[in-house]
């Protein structure tokens, strides 16, 4: 047939002024990502735009899918003496539907990729790879459901399932495992992340595994066969999926850092995300003059020789050592919070749990050295609820307030002695 | 009668068909999901929602299974019979959502009847149209509602319908006009032989 012909018998004919015309609906009700929610980077921007329609692609992939192949049967073609292989023949009436899917998923992709002006990478596309993938699973299942049942019946009954099965595999309570094999990836990717494979393959071999049991149970003749091969690889299919997943949280594997990095500077040097580069120089001033005002202090604090942005770590943090620190660098609010963030780390102290209140003088202390004098107060009385910690900051402002008036010398002894008594578990802070 | 009911595969695929919407208000009562939504990011959804498909799919069939020669003849006042049959099945419908939702006190229980009745209109109203595809049209307008009939706060907005409370005027005057208009055009739009629409 050709494809003209082919497309206009197809149910995609009429299927498709619906399934776009949502797709458009979703393109032109929705704003775009705003940037500091993608920073450019593809797979955000992929993975939150595909979250709103795994559940619906794949209900009209399993809808479709018994369309066609009721067609088939009802004007006997599908009967009919083999001139090709029942496999071709499937096929052609299942390409156009697939490409109707296929453009449902990568049209609105499309879409929001050039709105957020950022550029698709070949890892930005695991995810629409994967679903794809289990597109013609769904379709494979509807194509042998309308084989067999009444495709008035299977197609509403069919499509209906697929949509709330898939999409309410979130928020399957405690059970978890559903979320990570329903073919509807688990969470939006933040910056630097990838899914794994590990990740994306319980979700093609679920659904893939059901497909090719029903498929092989459409080909294959021999009765005893006909029945026992498909089971079984239906229950291998489902159980080992779920056996993977079995001991997962509610997030699924991914990979942190898919971000090359770019580094400047010396004492210390600071390393961000290539595409945030820009700010490298700012944020490496910031830094530094922070290191620079502690040092002026006379007080020996920790230094590191690099500071990395902890940004490409997405949900996950990693561990700082001495010589590197992982800290919110590109995306700080302003020159304020960033130096707040890096003096915060610069006076932690080496224990466990410090006291609280000398902590707190600490950092008043060290905040007016390094000009964050503002935002240290703003976080700090955030923090306050009871009017005891309303009183304590007041006492706390007061002696920081004296201890300044004092000479740079008592200073420093003033700093190192509450840095050990906030320590040593039996603290008594006090000016003396 | 008894003919032509067997034809229409009353007994078998409508019983059915009552059945399964049973079955589904018993199983889901008000069990919700959170399910993924365009315009916010997610909203909570009742279940029950989907138990109105397996009717609309099952009148459907029977209202399909014409023997377009023999009802042809006249003999039969067929569509008046296909009147009562939509008639019927909503009325068995209703009379389940209220005694079961009366029973077990569950408002979207209740609302699953009149949900029924707005749906299998509306399928009537394009069936004219699109031939047997109607039977998609439910499905298409629960999805719709699912994906964006919710704003952020999570209320459905009025034109969905299906998840608005069983006192709300509106959604009642929407329901009863789209059953009309759906008997209506079944009963006066000029009917295709099954076979000359491509399915």
């Amino acid at each position: 047939m050709s494809v003209p012909v082919r497309l206009r018998t197809s149910s995609v004919l009429w299927a498709a002024p619906i399934a776009l015309g949502l797709v458009a609906v979703y393109y032109f009700g929705n704003p775009p990502l705003k940037e500091s929610e993608h920073h450019g980077y593809a797979p955000t921007v992929v993975s939150w735009t595909m979250s709103s329609f795994y559940a619906l692609t794949y209900a009209v992939a399993a809808g479709l899918g018994v369309w066609e192949s009721a067609r088939l049967r009802h004007y006997g073609v599908w009967q009919s003496a083999p001139v090709r292989s029942r496999i071709r023949v499937a096929a052609d009436a299942l390409v156009p539907v697939l490409l109707l899917t296929w453009s449902m998923l990568l049209l609105p992709l499309i879409a929001a990729l050039y709105q957020a002006g950022a550029v698709p990478t070949v890892n930005s596309l695991r995810l629409p790879a994967m679903a794809m993938t289990v597109c013609v699973a769904h379709l494979v299942i509807g194509f042998c459901a309308g084989l067999v049942l009444p495709r008035i019946l299977a197609a509403p009954i069919l499509a209906v399932s697929v949509f709330f099965l898939v999409a309410s595999s979130w928020s399957s309570g405690y059970t978890i495992w559903p979320r990570h094999i329903s073919g509807q990836f688990p969470v939006e990717l933040m910056y630097g992340e990838l899914p794994t494979l590990h990740s994306l393959a319980p979700h093609v071999m679920f659904t893939g595994s059901i497909a090719l049991a029903a498929a092989l149970c459409t080909l294959l003749r021999n009765f005893t066969t006909r029945i026992a091969l498909p089971l079984t690889l239906a229950l291998t299919g489902t159980f080992i999926p779920s056996s993977m997943v079995h001991d997962w949280g509610p997030n699924p594997k991914l990979s942190t850092g898919n971000v090359s990095m770019s580094c400047q500077g010396k004492n210390p040097t600071v390393c961000v995300p290539q595409p945030l580069s820009s700010e490298l120089p700012r944020v490496q001033a910031e830094a530094a003059s922070v290191f620079a005002a502690l040092s002026k202090t006379g007080v020996d604090f920790a230094k590191p020789a690099e500071l990395q942005d902890s940004i490409v770590g997405g949900r996950f943090s990693y561990r700082s050592t001495e010589s590197t620190w992982w800290l919110r660098l590109t995306d700080a609010t302003n020159g304020e919070t960033l130096r707040y963030s890096v003096m915060r780390k610069a006076i932690a102290l080496p224990c466990d749990r410090p006291d609280g209140e000398a902590v707190q003088r600490l950092t008043l202390w060290a905040s007016a050295a390094t000009d964050t004098e503002g935002f240290a107060l703003q976080r700090q009385q955030e923090e306050l609820v009871t009017e005891v910690e309303k009183q304590t900051l007041r006492k706390s402002r007061a002696a920081v307030r004296q201890i300044h008036a004092r000479s740079h010398k008592d200073q420093t002894t003033w700093y190192q002695e509450t840095s050990e008594k906030a320590c040593s578990g039996t603290s008594e802070v006090g000016s003396h | 009668m008894l003919w032509w009911s067997t034809a229409r595969q009353l007994h078998t695929v409508l019983a059915g068909g009552v059945a399964a919407f049973l079955l589904l208000l018993l199983l889901f009562q008000e069990s919700t999901a959170q399910l993924p939504s365009f315009f916010a990011s997610s909203a909570s959804v009742v279940l029950i929602l989907a138990a109105p498909v397996p009717l609309c799919a099952a009148l459907m069939l029977c209202l399909e299974s014409r023997l377009p020669s023999a009802e042809d003849t006249g003999v039969r006042p067929i569509r008046l019979l296909d009147t009562g049959v939509v008639l019927a099945a909503l009325a068995s419908a209703l009379f389940l959502s209220l005694t079961v939702g009366m029973l077990l006190d569950s408002s979207p229980v209740l609302e699953a009847g009149r949900n029924s009745v707005f749906l299998v209109g509306l399928m009537l109203c394009v069936r004219p149209l699109a031939g047997s595809r109607a039977v998609m049209v439910p499905v298409c307008w629960i999805v719709v509602v699912a994906l964006m009939g919710y704003d952020r706060f999570g209320h459905a907005h009025p034109w969905t319908v299906l998840p608005r409370p069983l006192t709300d005027v509106y959604a009642l005057a929407i329901t009863t006009f789209t059953l009309v208009a759906g008997l209506a055009l079944q009963t006066y739009a000029a009917r295709h032989e099954s076979g000359r629409i491509a399915p």
